[in-house]
């Protein structure tokens, strides 16, 4: 199968004016420093450079290969907007090559524009005083979609994302969830072959981020569409992509499947047990026992150390349980785990696990 | 990279599909809808409108009273009211592109449009003229109401209407190629209100929009004449009241030579500066 994205040693960096700080620094103040130096490169030695650059992508190689659903994660400031900015070819990067589609992005937006959907969660492409019925009309004159071929396309993702009752109320009156459907279906009007998401989900409620998600998926199995994503939420990871690039401070942490991510990275569980009668005791290696009330318990087991069917075995041999579930940790915990594996000091267990899991 | 292969099996466009006039018409249309929603907040602006022909009719009603003349460098008063009736409209009318483009290279909604087969320059160019053609219309309604009132119909003859019309059209592409050099600086810059403001105030004072330039002293006058400023504000309202003696002619290729120029200087920007975007990330 071809590589749909090629990326080798893609390197972003920008420049900042030392103008400023040069010129209007007020003499008597510090000159100013950056907390996290490593992201930050000092060129004010080269004399044709001066001043210093924010290097926001470190040299990167990855592939993606057509139909694949693949997540870019990482706090912010890490690197994966700028990523997908230069994929689209918005941003051109300062070294390194990368190829869409089999074209270089930066040089062939126009073109590249016709195969790829792009969504900026935090950014709106409707009309705001206007139904998304008329972006939807602009978008396909836009792609220049022969008309019949356009409104059979429209209808179909109407239907599809269940648009029926919006598509003719402006868009200043629709929530936030109901925009976000909007923005989702008119990206997927010209039947793109890559769909960008940048924070597709960012600031939707549980149940309006799951409709997203389905919605995605369905998509990407249906039409065969490869999905992009970068976002916060952990969730959207998981139920989304096969596989993930952990991202921090401009630099690729891991290239690899999710589930790998999950089982390598972090490894714990936790267990929440309600008991039909109060009294709970158990000291173990790897379990760490916290009591909610008298017949709630939550436990946090290192699964490495203690064989958690063995262990569920054992607790309800004992005691009387009236409810038992087992939750698989966080998106956030690993990428948590991940920084703590290179930070060889920092050993010390994840303290916040999810508490709820949407499915 | 060496060894890479185009991924093949979709139809990739074989010429500039930017440059197809159909989807620069729907941007228009429906910029043209979208301004609509925005009637009722205008037609309070319009107050403000309302206001000022009031004012300066009493100005120049005062100013010709106390000359005891009927007519200065060839105006009389209704047609300086009817020039200050159609400047006005036009130059209020105009929309706030450095303001609006400053607002989605900071949020980052530039991004969307730089996604799409369609060109950046010419996508403002549609959206502006259609916002500009609801906010002018407006305007001239509700100027050339207060003005009818007063002083009767405009000192028009059915040509210089039609000559307006296309000088009007002349002045929002002249002043939008104008405002699209700043916002296109703003690649560069961080804060392009400064020249926004320098460029406002050049067109009312240099471009003729309070005083007709045939009152200015005569070598300001000439020098005006062949500024961009006055193609904005002076072109059009001349044109409409006092067309006689006036060499529409080589105000019109003035008019569009000036046009070209900024668009030039656009074009050219725009290669240079989308090269380095800074788009705000997500």
């Amino acid at each position: 199968m071809a590589a749909i994205i090629e990326v080798r040693q893609l390197t972003k960096t920008f420049r900042q004016s030392p103008g400023r700080d040069r010129f209007l620094q007020l003499p008597w103040r510090k000159k100013r420093s950056y907390a996290n130096g490593a992201a930050k490169v000092d060129l004010s030695a080269d004399e044709t450079h001066p001043g210093t650059t924010k290097v926001a992508l470190y040299p990167v190689d990855f592939q993606v290969e057509a139909g694949e659903t693949i997540a870019f994660i990482g706090p912010n400031g890490a690197g994966k907007s700028t990523t997908i900015k230069m994929l689209t070819g918005i941003l051109h990067p300062t070294g390194g090559d990368a190829r869409v589609l089999g074209l270089r992005p930066w040089e062939k937006r126009v073109e590249l524009s016709y195969h790829i959907g792009t969504v900026f969660g935090q950014k709106s492409q409707l009309w705001y005083h206007l139904p998304p019925r008329d972006t939807f009309d602009l978008m396909g004159s836009i792609y220049d979609i022969p008309k019949d071929e356009y409104r059979r396309r429209r209808d179909e993702l109407v239907e599809r994302f269940d648009l029926g009752p919006l598509l003719n109320t402006p868009v200043r009156k629709l929530s936030l969830g109901e925009r976000m459907r909007c923005e989702i279906a008119v990206s997927f009007l010209h039947r793109p072959r890559i769909l960008f998401l940048d924070e597709p989900t960012i600031g939707l409620d549980v149940v309006v981020k799951q409709t997203i998600r389905n919605l995605i998926r369905d998509l990407n199995r249906q039409e065969g569409v490869t999905v992009f994503l970068t976002s916060h939420d952990a969730t959207d990871v998981e139920s989304l992509c096969r596989r993930v690039l952990v991202i921090n401070q401009g630099r690729l942490l891991f290239d690899g499947p999710t589930s790998q991510l999950l089982t390598r990275f972090l490894h714990y569980k936790e267990m929440h047990l309600q008991l039909q009668t109060p009294g709970f005791e158990l000291a173990r290696e790897g379990i760490e026992v916290q009591q909610l009330d008298n017949v709630r318990f939550k436990l946090v087991v290192d699964v490495l150390r203690v064989e958690i069917d063995k262990l569920l075995a054992d607790i309800l041999h004992r005691y009387a349980v009236k409810d038992v579930s087992v939750m698989e940790p966080a998106m956030e915990d690993i990428i948590r785990a991940i920084y703590l594996e290179q930070t060889p000091r920092a050993t010390q267990a994840p303290t916040a696990l999810r508490e709820e899991r949407v499915l | 990279m060496t060894g890479m292969t185009r991924v093949t099996g979709w139809p990739v466009p074989a010429r500039r599909h930017t440059r197809r006039l159909g989807k620069y018409w729907a941007v228009f249309r429906i910029s043209l809808r979208n301004q609509w929603a925005y009637v009722p907040e205008q037609s309070v602006q319009g107050i403000f409108l309302v206001v000022i022909m009031y004012v300066f009719a009493e100005l120049w009603s005062t100013t010709y009273g106390t000359m005891a003349t009927s007519s200065i460098a060839g105006y009389g008063i209704a047609s300086v009211v009817w020039y200050l009736a159609m400047t006005e409209s036009i130059v209020m009318g105009c929309p706030r592109l450095a303001m609006r483009l400053s607002e989605e290279i900071k949020h980052g909604e530039i991004a969307y449009r730089l996604t799409k087969p369609i060109g950046y320059i010419g996508y403002n160019f549609a959206q502006y003229l259609g916002e500009a053609s609801v906010r002018i219309g407006l305007n001239i309604v509700l100027a050339g109401m207060v003005a009818a009132l007063f002083f009767g119909p405009p000192p028009a003859s059915w040509a210089s209407v039609l000559l307006t019309v296309v000088a009007t059209a002349l002045a929002v592409s002249t002043q939008f190629t104008m405002n699209m050099v700043i916002g296109l600086l703003l690649f560069w810059m961080e804060d392009g209100r400064g020249l926004d403001l320098i460029l406002s105030r050049l067109v009312m004072i240099l471009g003729g929009m309070m005083i007709p330039l045939p009152l200015f002293p005569d070598w300001l006058a000439r020098v005006c004449a062949w500024l961009p400023f006055q193609v904005i504000a002076y072109l059009p309202a001349r044109t409409l009241v006092h067309l006689r003696g006036y060499d529409i002619g080589q105000a019109l290729a003035t008019g569009c030579g000036w046009m070209l120029i900024c668009l030039a200087v656009c074009t050219f920007l725009y290669g240079k500066g989308v090269k380095r975007l800074h788009v705000q990330g997500g």
